[in-house]
């Protein structure tokens, strides 16, 4: 598998759309960050703003450069049929996929780098400096392992596609449906999970926003099955994202673990899957 | 004789239709073997089972002595190098970095043997050209180029001439030649081009609805597609005795039948014959060409 990645790490080394891709990534993220911190400094209802407001926004898009940069390498691989040549010269298939997975790793772990140089250079407070951020240090941290953990399962996704569909644009086409399936089952559990549990009449009582004569909401969702919900949410490559992007995850451990099973699954299956696959 | 692949009863069944059926071939070590058949005739099924693309349904084969389901197969593949349908290349890349790729994947410690290559296939003036821009023949000689990297000793050629123009295909036929001759590589080359296979194997496989026909040297098919004068006589030992007087080849067909090939002058030979009491039935003049015997074998009725 050694030589297998050192070819895939060759050719994206040579791969002029992965480095456009990370360009974009930087300066989209740089741009978000700076507008975001801006506003921080405009008047409004807040005593005062966090960077973590706005640090993990752009999360939410670099799924979509993920399909970018990534389908269009594994369309040249399997699309334009050159992992044959791999197979014709007595490389097992699991180290073709698992190869195939890696690179898509790396490629999605530079991105995220990329964001996050981008957003700390595009702050426009000190970002070094606690007292600018709302969440912990090691709260910071878990947030972009979560941010590692959907990407994986980006990258896990996307190779399980790119390795069944047997052209570049059929390639393509199938990722960037199954984000956005993906993305609007995601955001109405987010948006459920997301309602109050009470309701009435919000008032601002010494800059304190405040709910005058609260009645319970009856579409909150409680006890198991808010659990329930969030766990498929985090399930969902895209359902993680929301919570990333919103910097709110409300149960830390079950998110990682279901976001690192929906890498899993889909590596694990897409193997077997590539395993049997007759190849023209 | 020293066999590089074997096959024994390969079978491979797609849910519709049986593309290989009990077929059972011997590639020679050092020869150019002729693959033919005609379309749809299960040509790149073989070769896609050979290259491990597909498995077959049953039935084995053997590539330099392993057997297509033991762990040496992963050893023995080491060994060859193919092009099947079409060239595997990277588009996006120039025929250089094609071979870095190639080199790569087979684990060379060093690019060096690129530049050999490169002019081995006519390449070599390539330069910073992206694969995209080039022609089919270039593409195929490309594709050759990379089966070539890891210094095989086997290589596949699935219908190398598809596309190609006269030009393209006589360079791709001195490059084989050239390749089996100074590197003693062993060749598999499919084809339904009988005409340009004649010009380069030295054996032939002909294979028809899935099923290995007939197996036979160059040699052989020399002799049954040679121009001879079919006689029909009374008297076959008459006939032995005036042809072995005037030293001609010919071959007996049958206690009434023979085939002379020779320019004969037929009123000699009846005079001869008379003389030995032996009368002529019959004479013809048979001129067996590749076609004719190739459709022979595989019936010239059925269209695929």
């Amino acid at each position: 598998m050694r030589k297998l990645l050192s070819s895939h790490i060759a050719r994206l080394r040579k791969s002029n759309l992965l480095w456009l891709c990370l360009l974009l990534v930087f300066l989209t993220s740089w741009v978000a960050m700076r507008v975001g911190t801006e506003s921080m400094a405009a008047p409004s209802g807040y005593d005062r703003a966090y960077l973590d407001w706005y640090f993990f926004r752009f999360s939410a898009y670099l799924g979509l450069f993920q399909i970018a940069a990534i389908g269009l390498f594994l369309g040249q691989e399997y699309g334009d049929g050159t992992f044959r040549n791999k197979l014709i010269i007595g490389h097992s298939r699991p180290g073709i996929y698992l190869s195939g997975f890696l690179a898509c790793e790396l490629i999605s772990i530079v991105l995220m780098v990329a964001w996050l140089i981008g957003t700390l250079v595009g702050s426009m407070q000190n970002p070094f400096d606690p007292s600018n951020w709302e969440i912990s240090l090691g709260e910071l941290w878990y947030y972009i392992l979560a941010a590692f953990i959907f990407t994986t399962a980006f990258a896990a996704l996307l190779t399980w596609i790119g390795t069944i569909a047997d052209n570049k644009a059929l390639s393509v086409v199938l990722m960037f449906g199954i984000w956005l399936t993906m993305q609007f089952a995601a955001s109405q559990i987010y948006s459920r999970l997301g309602e109050a549990e009470f309701e009435g009449e919000m008032v601002y009582i010494n800059g304190v926003a405040t709910v005058v004569n609260p009645t319970p909401n009856p579409l909150y969702l409680s006890g198991t099955i808010r659990i329930v919900c969030a766990c498929v949410l985090y399930f969902l490559p895209n359902g993680l994202v929301f919570a990333v992007s919103d910097a709110n995850i409300e149960y830390p451990m079950f998110a990682l673990v279901f976001g690192g099973l929906f890498a899993l699954l889909t590596l694990a299956s897409g193997c077997v899957i590539f395993c049997k696959k007759s190849i023209k | 004789m020293e066999y590089v692949l074997t096959t024994n009863c390969l079978s491979k069944k797609y849910r519709h239709s049986q593309a290989l059926n009990n077929l059972t071939m011997h590639i020679p070590k050092g020869s150019i073997y002729g693959f033919v058949g005609r379309n749809g005739a299960g040509k790149t099924t073989l070769i896609r089972l050979i290259c491990g693309l597909q498995a077959p349904t049953s039935g084995h084969f053997s590539l330099y002595g392993a057997q297509n389901d033991s762990k040496n197969m992963i050893k023995a593949r080491r060994q060859i190098g193919a092009v099947v349908e079409t060239p595997s290349i990277y588009l996006d890349m120039t025929a250089e970095d094609n071979l870095r790729q190639q080199c790569l994947i087979l684990g060379l410690p060093d690019f060096t043997g690129i530049p050999e290559l490169l002019q081995l296939v006519g390449l070599s003036d390539s330069g910073k050209k992206k694969t995209s821009h080039f022609s089919l023949g270039m593409k195929q000689r490309l594709g050759i180029a990379v089966a070539l990297c890891g210094d095989p000793d086997f290589l596949i050629l699935d219908e190398p001439t598809n596309g190609l123009d006269p030009q393209g295909i006589v360079e791709l036929r001195e490059l084989i030649l050239r390749l089996n001759r100074e590197r003693g590589i062993t060749v598999l080359i499919s084809s339904h081009i009988l005409d340009e296979l004649h010009r380069l194997a030295t054996h032939y496989g002909i294979i028809d609805q899935g099923h290995m026909v007939k197996e036979l040297s160059a040699a052989e098919l020399d002799a049954a597609c040679r121009k001879c004068v079919r006689m029909e006589v009374t008297d076959m030992k008459a006939l032995v005795r005036v042809l072995d007087r005037i030293h001609v080849d010919y071959k007996i067909r049958s206690a009434a039948q023979a085939d002379v090939y020779a320019k004969i002058n037929v009123t000699q030979i009846a005079a001869a014959l008379s003389r030995e009491g032996c009368e002529i039935l019959s004479m013809q003049e048979k001129d067996e060409s590749l076609e004719s015997y190739f459709l022979s074998l595989v019936g010239g009725g059925n269209h695929a």
